[in-house]
């Protein structure tokens, strides 16, 4: 079941996510503001890839939390799987680039 | 940084997550709430860096995340679920079930009509199995009831008396091997019974030696009579039917060897029979008849019930040739009274059941056909859906399961259809048979037995079963003989579907049009016979008027002519009667409402010597005075019954019409002379004629009648008719107390509006009738829908066929006439197998026609272009729905 999960080819917008999440972007707000998505893109595609273990999501620790006094967040972080899949999805998109002529090699 | 009450997320904010929480599971509401006030307040937080999100868009985001959340949590549920079931029953009949019962919900137009139309069939088909099993299948109450006969009289004209004289069956009682306890039952009477001083009537019959034990009479109570009982001039004894130890005595077991006064006589109670006996008809208390001085003299006159037990060992075939025997020597030793004298021998059953057996069978030979119409209609639903499946069994084929597994999953499907729709078949037979109760024919016995017990629920499992099983696998064989890649590719086509599934179809739908017609051809002929049959004039008019019967006599059993004649004079005097009349034998009566005594007398005309053995026989119907204005007769000729017409005046008589054409030819009767066998050498005046009467309902002829008047043939039972300027009904307590002031101790007998009594009469052709149009209409309705389905999918699946003759110009009437053709030979393919039935089948129902031929062409016709105009309706709607299709959405059509 995992197997076939993994090899499922990205989404251009998903591929987005993961890369976002790759470079660092913790919150679902933050991947909004880095890709241009909307919030009704981005956090589906979160829900999603974390069921497909490509996410895997955590609380804050609450006394974090309550020291900046705010309730918790929840923070993403990109799994090795998620890893695997978007250097893979990253890889056809450059050479459907390279191939469409968007990249000069 | 900035405090916490700057950066805090809006209260708006917070109410919009908080509603929006409720989509997801309720115990991740409050974590999912949390995350996101801390996801907006950390955005707010934010300073610098990338432009952040405004909290609108963090709030649209969290409507999708919710939305995501539960749609992930459902498959995952699902997925899960689905997964331990088919761990848990991999291949099992419980998965299968799940499985149905989903692809039925999946489609739930299709499982309401399948439903409705299996519930349709199986319920009428099951009320009417009710009424079939209470009166023609389950035992009569009777111990060996198959051993007890009927024995009756035949004349020498053939015609089939009412039973057999006291005298001739002692006889034949003492000769007879073959048969046991040959018993007599003598005429329904009615005993009075005083409670609070005012008198009631019990329907006695008097019971001869021997007729408890052949019908193997078991008491609930007490025993039977003692064999001197049945002595004249022994103690006076009295057995009580069930019903009437419940109503009349309250269940109280110590009436059991108690005294009750039965016309004046005390009678002691010896037992009470156990519920269900009832033979020959509403008896309310049996008591013996001792043999009787004059049953020698009424030889002649067989007007006793009479049964017997066949002997152990004999057969029917040697109780008759035994009889023919002794029939022939009662012959030879009594020529005068016994010629020509033959015995008919009817078994019990048969003889309760009388005519009422045909028109049964007929209609639950009708219902068959409906159960077989919604069978065909069933088979065409799930052949239309087995066609648009047939991609899902080919994919499932292609995919390695069995044809048996396919096979046994349309099983499993067609099971979950028949139980459904069998629970709603039993529903509907419920009320059906609560709706039969109300128009079945009284005479019908045990129909007070009707309802649904386990043998009408076993058949309406066995027929929804049946049905179902029949209409779900043969689709589903028929799929599966489907080579995968042909039915692949075939079907995600839409184009023209393979021939022959359509060709089943259109040979089901021919049938169900040919069974509607036939149904509604025979229906037809019985309402055209029923609109002949009321075209006929009674001769008098039961409307608003009111029947009371009334025994009056005295100890010596000699009739109170003078309590009549006072009764007449009070109600004359009550508010809203119009007009009272008195007769001994009212029109309509029947023996379960009123008694009639049906007198009839051999008379002779003129000079003629009276013949009392072969001379001319008449009705003797006693009048008074004003009985022909409250039945509203008409006087043709002379005058009816005077006031002055006094026992010890000049004696004369009336009659009918019918009598004066039979009698008289063209002259008038009036001034002839008549004697009766009753009044010895005396003869009548014939006075006038009066107009005919239907005596026995619309279907009897008007009969020739004697009327003569009461005063001088008294009689102990008289009906008095109320001619009422108000509801009949309304006055018949009045009327009942007017007479109680008269004297409270003649019992009243019967108290009934006249259109009551109508009713008893058109019952039993009104039930038949109703029933089957009821059928008829409702194969047809089945038809219709098995037409509207038939032309409404294969429009669907000639979508892209229509869409390209439109495309290339195709007019919406051409298109409409292409379907409507094909409809049009379907309908007269059924129309003609139709018609050709009905020839064969309407000859059964002449027994039940009136003034009409089986083959009626005016009926044949009419119902022919019912039929034909409802398939066409039906085809229609759909028909116009393909003219309407849009060339662009039927090429691009793809399912």
């Amino acid at each position: 079941m995992g197997d076939t999960r993994e090899q499922r080819t990205l989404s251009y917008n998903e591929l987005l996510v993961l890369q976002s999440l790759a470079e660092g972007c913790r919150y679902g707000f933050e991947v909004m503001s880095l890709t241009g998505l909307s919030g009704g893109t981005v956090y589906p595609i979160l829900r999603r890839c974390e069921a497909q273990r490509l996410v895997s999501s955590s609380m804050e620790d609450a006394d974090d939390a309550h020291a900046e006094g705010r309730p918790p967040r929840r923070f993403h972080t990109i799994t090795a799987a998620g890893q695997r899949a978007l250097g893979a999805a990253r890889e056809d998109l450059i050479a459907r680039h390279r191939a469409l002529g968007l990249i000069r090699p | 940084m900035n405090g916490s009450g700057a950066t805090g997320c809006s209260p708006w904010a917070r109410a919009f997550l908080a509603v929006v929480s409720h989509i997801l599971p309720r115990e991740s509401r409050s974590d999912w709430i949390d995350a996101w006030k801390g996801e907006i307040e950390a955005a707010k937080a934010r300073d610098g860096g990338q432009p952040v999100p405004g909290e609108l868009a963090l709030l649209r985001g969290a409507w999708s995340d919710a939305l995501a959340s539960r749609r992930l949590a459902r498959e995952l549920a699902d997925a899960r679920g689905e997964t331990a079931l088919a761990a848990r029953h991999s291949g099992g009949l419980a998965f299968e079930l799940r499985i149905a019962i989903r692809a039925l919900l999946a489609r739930p137009g299709f499982a309401l009509v399948a439903v409705a139309t299996l519930g349709l069939g199986v319920g009428t088909s099951t009320a009417m199995f009710s009424v079939i099993n209470a009166v023609l299948l389950r035992p009569l109450p009777y111990a060996e009831a198959d051993r007890v006969v009927v024995l009756r009289q035949v004349d020498a004209d053939g015609s089939v008396l009412p039973g057999l004289s006291a005298a001739n069956l002692r006889d034949l009682g003492a000769e007879a091997r073959t048969l046991r306890h040959a018993a007599l039952a003598d005429g329904i009477h009615g005993l009075k019974l005083l409670e609070d001083g005012r008198a009631s009537s019990l329907r006695a019959w008097l019971v001869s030696d021997g007729f408890l034990e052949a019908l193997g009479a078991r008491m609930a109570l007490g025993r039977a009579f003692r064999p001197d009982q049945y002595q004249l001039g022994s103690e006076y004894a009295v057995i009580l039917s069930q019903s009437t130890w419940e109503t009349r005595f309250g269940r109280d077991a110590s009436v059991i060897g108690r005294d009750i006064v039965l016309d004046g006589v005390p009678h002691v109670v010896v037992g009470v029979l156990e519920a269900g006996f009832d033979y020959p008809a509403a008896a309310e208390v049996y008591t013996p008849r001792p043999e009787q001085t004059w049953d020698e003299a009424q030889r002649g006159s067989a007007t006793m019930d009479a049964i017997a037990r066949v002997s152990p060992g004999a057969s029917l075939e040697q109780v008759r040739a035994e009889l023919e025997r002794i029939a022939a020597d009662l012959e030879a030793t009594h020529p005068e009274a016994n010629r020509g004298l033959d015995i008919e021998v009817t078994p019990l059953d048969e003889h309760l059941l009388g005519d009422a057996r045909s028109p049964l069978l007929l209609l639950f030979g009708a219902v068959g056909l409906v159960l077989l119409v919604s069978a065909a209609n069933l088979a065409g639903l799930q052949l239309a859906r087995s066609a648009s499946r047939s991609r899902e069994y080919a994919v499932r084929l292609a995919l390695g399961a069995t044809s048996g597994r396919l096979v046994r999953l349309a099983a499993v499907e067609s099971a979950v259809l028949a139980v459904v729709g069998g629970m709603a078949g039993v529903g509907i037979a419920h009320l059906g048979v609560r709706l039969i109760g109300t128009l079945a024919p009284n005479h019908l016995p045990r129909f007070d037995e009707l309802g649904v017990d386990v043998s009408v629920l076993g058949f309406a499992v066995l027929a929804s079963t049946i049905c179902a099983l029949v209409a779900g696998i043969t689709p589903a064989l028929r799929a599966t003989r489907v080579e995968p890649h042909v039915a692949l590719s075939e079907g995600s086509r839409g184009s023209t579907q393979g021939s022959r599934t359509l060709g089943l179809r259109d040979r089901l739908v021919i049938g169900e049009i040919a069974v509607a017609l036939v149904l509604a051809i025979g229906a037809g002929l019985l309402l055209r016979s029923s609109d002949r049959l009321l075209d006929n004039a009674l001769g008098f008019d039961p409307e608003g008027r009111l029947a009371l019967q009334v025994w009056a006599y005295d100890e010596a059993h000699r009739p109170q002519l003078d309590y009549f004649e006072r009764g007449v004079d009070r109600l004359r005097t009550l508010p809203g009667v119009e007009a009272v009349g008195l007769t001994s034998d009212l029109p309509l009566a029947n023996n379960e409402l009123l008694l009639t005594p049906g007198r009839r007398t051999r008379f002779s005309i003129g000079s003629d010597p009276l013949d009392r053995v072969g001379g001319p026989e008449s009705a003797l119907v006693g009048i008074d005075p004003g009985y022909v204005a409250a039945m509203g007769l008409s006087v043709f000729d002379g005058r009816t019954v005077a006031a002055s017409d006094r026992g010890e005046t000049a004696p004369v008589a009336l009659v009918n019409r019918a009598f004066a054409r039979r009698h008289f030819a063209d002259r008038s009767p009036v001034g002839a002379r008549v004697t009766l066998e009753r009044d010895g050498q005396l003869s009548r005046e014939i006075v006038g004629v009066l107009s005919d009467v239907r005596r026995h309902g619309y279907e009897s002829e008007p009969a020739p009648e004697i009327y003569v008047p009461l005063a001088q043939v008294p009689s102990n039972g008289l009906v008095f008719v109320v001619k009422a300027g108000v509801a009949p009904g309304s006055l018949s307590a009045s009327v009942r107390d007017a007479l109680w002031s008269v004297d409270p101790g003649q019992a009243i007998w019967a108290n009934r509006p006249m259109t009551e009594l109508l009713d008893e009469w058109l019952r039993q052709r009104r039930f038949s009738t109703v029933v089957l149009t009821a059928f008829a209409g409702l194969a047809l309705l089945l038809a219709a829908i098995g037409v509207y389905g038939l032309v409404s999918f294969s429009v669907q699946q000639r979508v892209s066929e229509l869409g390209i003759r439109r495309a290339l110009g195709g007019r919406t009437a051409s298109i409409v006439g292409l379907v409507l053709g094909r409809v049009a030979v379907l309908a007269g393919t059924g129309i003609l197998i139709g018609l050709g039935g009905s020839v064969l089948v309407t000859r059964l129902l002449r027994g039940m026609l009136y003034g009409i031929s089986p083959f009626d062409p005016l009926t044949f016709a009419a119902l022919t272009a019912v039929v034909a105009s409802a398939s066409v309706l039906a085809a229609a709607l759909p028909a116009t729905r393909a003219a309407r299709v849009d060339p662009m959405v039927a090429l691009t059509h793809s399912e």
